[in-house]
């Protein structure tokens, strides 16, 4: 990604800063509200508009790309792993956002393959193994060993484990 | 557990963010910094342009006469017209290697539909003749809108002929280099085979206004007749340089100022995280294609009502002129850089350069090799700068 971080930010939602006639974008516009919404995610960089999205360290481009949606103003957001590979101070502001995208009324489908962070995060967890769910589990019935169990495909587990 | 509980309650600090220092790090020693912010200005190859120029004419004062001048900058318009095309494509990250057939094609079809006169014994060995073409000329010859539905035949076959392009590219997901290559045989040969390897001539008058009517035009010397010779007058602004400058400016509005500018570049850059960002990449590349295709044809007008023929072998050794001001006006043949600000800078350099050239009187294999040189250190030249830029993001 060599284009600047506010191009970056606005891709998503390129046509909403433009015309609908001449397809021309405002750019002071554009500037302003994926400035807004990095100052949101607390997004460390320098200058948005000159800075190259590649010199970010991981979690900030993480959230380069988590601003991108954000500004598309989405209902439903789907996160494939969003905190892999990023560092443990941008891991949780990464689940700070979610919790707040949460509380703000948006759906989260929140995607990993790591336990404890599911289950910090999730009203409720669904296990899939070998192509189908094969556990459901709700907030009070989070459960490590059980989880596992679910994930390992031992039945018996779960309120409606298959 | 317990920190897990912690982040379900989350105390987000809304503390501004640290601003993190922008200004890039000059380099220790002024001379190298200024030789640096030199090499990574946008004007760079005007510099350079202009410091050969006042060179060269030193040595050749035949560089510098108003006669020189501007025949100089008639060559630089046809080629500029073809060259914001390329650049189009080269932004993408592909190269448009059938922008001289699609000249070829467009010159020919052009002047064979407008043409006022063929030439029995040369032309019946033409596919055509009998049927669209015959010794009264092209099928439109005589008709009052003549060329204004020439220019319109021949504008539309290259858009389609770049449509082609890129449909191929996008649908069958041809390599760009296989697809225009195949293009820019299969083109040319066309164009020879329609014309049985004749030049069209015999183009009406309307047309060649489109190669050199003139709009502005200059005396320099002193004027001992009332009557000026024709020759004497240098044009300065004319149609060609309107065209050409035209397309160029609108080449870089929609590249710096629309959505679809901004999607271009982003592909070039990195198409699948484009496509996966929204960007309809398929639709983008497309249509730069058919632009480039476009281009191809305005420039084939401009060089056609020149020559005041229709040439199957029209642009027969021009790619590497076409590619080669791009890439040394600072367009990456990476993709994801370039502007027809640079393009434009990089036409005129390389016609100056082929003007020096001419003037010491080399021979045409060592004007060509000069020319790959120059693209050569133009291209290494676009990765140090990279470099540098890099460096300068990272410090």
């Amino acid at each position: 990604m060599n284009i600047n971080i506010a191009d970056n930010i606005a891709l998503v939602s390129l046509p909403s800063f433009a015309s609908k006639m001449t397809q021309v974008i405002r750019q002071r516009d554009m500037v302003t509200s994926a400035g807004q919404v990095a100052g949101q995610l607390q997004l460390k960089s320098g200058n948005i508009v000159e800075q190259p999205a590649k010199s970010l360290s991981g979690g900030n481009q993480q959230k380069v790309v988590l601003a991108k949606w954000l500004l598309s103003k989405p209902s439903v957001f789907v996160m494939d792993e969003p905190t892999r590979g990023i560092d443990v101070g941008a891991k949780y502001e990464i689940y700070s956002i979610i919790d707040q995208l949460a509380a703000s009324g948006s759906g989260v489908l929140f995607i990993s393959s790591e336990l404890e962070e599911l289950m910090g995060m999730c009203d409720r967890i669904l296990v899939m193994s070998r192509g189908e769910i094969f556990g459901h589990f709700t907030r009070e019935e989070f459960d490590q060993e059980a989880i596992l169990r679910a994930a390992f495909r031992e039945h018996g587990n779960g309120s409606n484990g298959a | 557990m317990s920190t897990i509980d912690e982040r379900l309650t989350p105390t987000v600090s809304l503390a501004p963010a640290t601003p993190v220092e922008t200004a890039p790090r000059r380099a220790a020693r002024p001379v190298l910094g200024f030789l640096q912010r030199v090499l990574l200005s946008d004007y760079f190859i005007l510099y350079l342009t202009i410091i050969f120029f006042v060179v060269a004419s030193a040595s050749f004062p035949t560089l510098s006469a108003p006669g020189n001048i501007s025949n100089q900058l008639s060559n630089m318009w046809p080629l500029l017209a073809v060259a914001v095309g390329q650049t189009f494509v080269l932004i993408l990250g592909g190269i448009d290697l059938s922008q001289t057939s699609i000249m070829a094609i467009t010159s020919v079809v052009g002047a064979l539909f407008i043409t006022q006169t063929l030439d029995a014994p040369t032309f019946d060995k033409s596919p055509l003749w009998g049927t669209l073409i015959s010794d009264k000329g092209g099928i439109l010859a005589g008709n009052p809108n003549a060329v204004l539905i020439g220019v319109i035949v021949m504008l539309l076959l290259g858009t389609l002929i770049g449509l082609w392009n890129g449909f191929a590219i996008t649908r069958f997901k041809m390599a760009p280099f296989m697809v225009t290559l195949v293009s820019m045989i299969f083109f040319s040969a066309l164009a020879l085979w329609l014309t049985a390897s004749r030049n069209v001539s015999g183009l009406p008058e309307d047309f060649l206004l489109l190669g050199k009517g003139d709009i502005v035009s200059v005396y320099f010397g002193p004027k001992l007749t009332p009557e000026i010779a024709r020759r004497d007058i240098l044009p300065l602004i004319t149609y060609p340089f309107m065209i050409a400058v035209g397309l160029a400016v609108a080449g870089q509005f929609i590249l710096s100022r629309t959505v679809f500018g901004r999607q271009m570049f982003s592909i070039g850059t990195n198409r699948r995280a484009s496509e996966v960002s929204g960007v309809p990449g398929s639709r983008v590349i497309m249509l730069v294609y058919a632009f480039s295709g476009f281009c191809a044809a305005v420039s084939a007008i401009l060089y056609s009502a020149r020559l005041e023929i229709g040439r199957p072998s029209l642009g027969d050794g021009l790619l590497m002129d076409i590619v080669g001001a791009a890439v040394i006006g600072g367009t990456s043949l990476f993709g994801g850089k370039g502007s027809i600000k640079g393009t434009f800078f990089g036409v005129a350099f390389f016609v100056l350069l082929l003007n020096i050239l001419n003037a010491m009187k080399l021979s045409p294999f060592v004007i060509d090799a000069t020319k790959g040189i120059v693209i050569l250190i133009a291209a290494l030249l676009d990765i140090t700068r990279t470099r540098l830029i890099n460096r300068e993001a990272r410090s």
